[in-house]
């Protein structure tokens, strides 16, 4: 469970980020939730206090009991395997191949080659990409890439997956892939959290929508749909 | 553990990536190596002259014309009962005058033998006397010219002397040099790091995303300072490892003299010293580059 408490974070310097005031949200553990609001809004700051990135202000940001403001810096990285990040951008590694990226992952929390190679076709052939293991980046259309960044999100089996605008680059029918995926892996029991402006997609899930304005929630529906709020 | 060879991997992919920054890293590497095991090799040499030296030269002392035997005899026992003398010997004024003979006379035997019934060196009969330590010697020689019966006292402090002079030079000309070559690697070690690190921003964000340990991060490119370290003490012990006996041999050949006079030190007795210190110091210096490039542009 994810919660954030009177969460209040002010950047001294305005650049640096979008401020959260009187910030409360909960999330259960295996829930779908869009977080929609204009840029500035403070959802990117939601994600840097939630992976460790950032400090609150006041209040505190807990997730499944612990105090995340609280964790030490060498502990951290620990935590962050609780979490599997995608973004708009893929981030893929461009020298790696699809199968090699998603085997960094796993190298990067010290699996053994054997689980490696157990567990990285099966996620492929879950994400569509089994055929495309040795292909590199640049070769897979946008919607591909996605699915292989999902996948390298999700090989080490996290609690809770982050997507930041992960279809803010792809064309409806990839962004409609993408959406079916991560519907899938929620199906799995992962906790998924979508940070987007896509209202297609967002009217299409019909799922549990958070609207943050000028950093506050400002609504907050099941099974919303983007102009909802 | 399990991720040393990906890790090492990525090493050689940063050393590549940057190669001109990496050969030159190297050549500073293989440059300053060579002259620490040239100068260790010439120091070690030169330390182990001193110490034959030591054991071989002595004070001598001759005695006043006439002294009697049990004289000698009580001289000889108050030296012994020093106790920074090691050894005393006894040479008569005859073993002074045969030794004498073969040095000087040596394939012209009979030339001597016109002085057979009148030792030129009659009054040549003397301790020779060998300390713990070369230390002492100014000390005791001047107790020595205070005993009665002596006649002179004899001080080889030249050889040693220069030795440990030549010895100091070559230590403190080293140190300095050594010290400027061993900054200068340092900071460019570093560099090549450094330009690995910055190739590798995007990299290490989404590593750390992943929940990469700093260890995970760091390792590559502290392998990466490591292995420019160690390959830069490899070629330059090679070198001096095949180098050194022709080097000897050309000492030996140019200046016999010397030869005669000294040993020098077997390949294995130097290179016991050498391939430790040697690989510690590249060791040392790569891994000094690395993590002064990452504390200063790798943000944990």
């Amino acid at each position: 469970m994810i919660e954030f408490r009177n969460v209040e974070k002010r950047y001294d310097d305005q650049t640096a980020g979008s401020a959260l005031t009187e910030f409360d949200l909960t999330i259960e553990d295996g829930e779908f939730v869009f977080i929609i609001g204009e840029s500035g809004a403070g959802k990117s700051t939601l994600l840097r206090l939630l992976m460790g990135e950032e400090k609150p202000t006041k209040g505190s940001v807990v997730v499944d009991g612990v105090n995340v403001g609280r964790i030490r810096p060498a502990k951290l990285p620990y935590y962050r395997r609780h979490f599997g990040m995608v973004y708009q951008d893929f981030r893929l590694l461009k020298d790696y191949t699809v199968y090699e990226n998603v085997a960094f992952a796993q190298r990067v929390v010290g699996a053994s080659p054997q689980g490696m190679k157990r567990r990285i076709p099966k996620i492929l052939e879950q994400v569509g990409l089994a055929d495309k293991a040795d292909s590199l980046p640049a070769q897979l259309s946008g919607g591909e890439q996605q699915r292989a960044a999902i996948a390298r999100a999700v090989v080490n089996g996290p609690m809770y997956l982050l997507a930041d605008e992960p279809t803010g680059n792809l064309d409806p029918s990839g962004s409609a892939e993408v959406l079916r995926l991560l519907e899938s892996i929620n199906r799995g029991g992962t906790t998924v959290i979508v940070v987007t402006h896509d209202a297609a997609v967002v009217d299409r899930a019909r799922k549990r929508v958070v609207t943050l304005r000028d950093g506050r929630v400002v609504s907050d529906r099941e099974e919303g749909g983007y102009e909802d709020a | 553990m399990r991720n040393l060879p990906y890790m090492i991997s990525q090493s050689f992919k940063g050393i590549r990536k940057h190669l001109g920054t990496s050969l030159f890293s190297l050549a500073i590497m293989v440059f300053t190596i060579f002259l620490f095991d040239g100068a260790a090799a010439i120091l070690l040499n030169l330390g182990n002259f001193v110490k034959e030296a030591e054991e071989n030269v002595g004070i001598t002392v001759f005695f006043r014309e006439g002294l009697s035997e049990q004289d000698i005899l009580d001289l000889g026992n108050r030296i012994s009962e020093r106790p920074e003398v090691r050894r005393v010997k006894y040479t008569s004024a005859e073993e002074a005058w045969e030794n004498y003979k073969k040095v000087y006379f040596a394939g012209n035997e009979k030339l001597a033998e016109g002085f057979a019934d009148d030792n030129p060196l009659a009054n040549s009969a003397s301790y020779e006397i060998f300390l713990e330590d070369m230390s002492g010697q100014k000390m005791f020689a001047s107790w020595l010219e205070g005993q009665p019966g002596v006649r002179k006292v004899n001080v080889s402090n030249a050889v040693t002397g220069a030795l440990q002079n030549a010895s100091s030079l070559v230590r403190i000309a080293t140190i300095a040099i050594l010290t400027v070559l061993v900054i200068v690697a340092v900071v460019l070690i570093g560099n090549g790091v450094a330009v690995t690190i910055s190739q590798r921003q995007e990299q290490i964000r989404i590593m750390r995303y992943m929940g990469a340990t700093n260890g995970f991060i760091r390792g590559p490119f502290l392998i990466e300072g490591a292995l420019i370290g160690l390959l830069g003490a490899l070629i330059p012990l090679l070198a001096t490892w095949f180098g050194y006996p022709p080097v000897v041999e050309g000492i030996r050949s140019r200046y016999v003299n010397l030869a005669n006079i000294f040993a020098f030190l077997p390949r294995q007795k130097v290179f016991a010293v050498i391939i430790p210190v040697s690989l510690a110091l590249s060791l040392g210096i790569g891994l000094a580059g690395s993590a002064f490039s990452i504390k200063k542009h790798l943000k944990v």
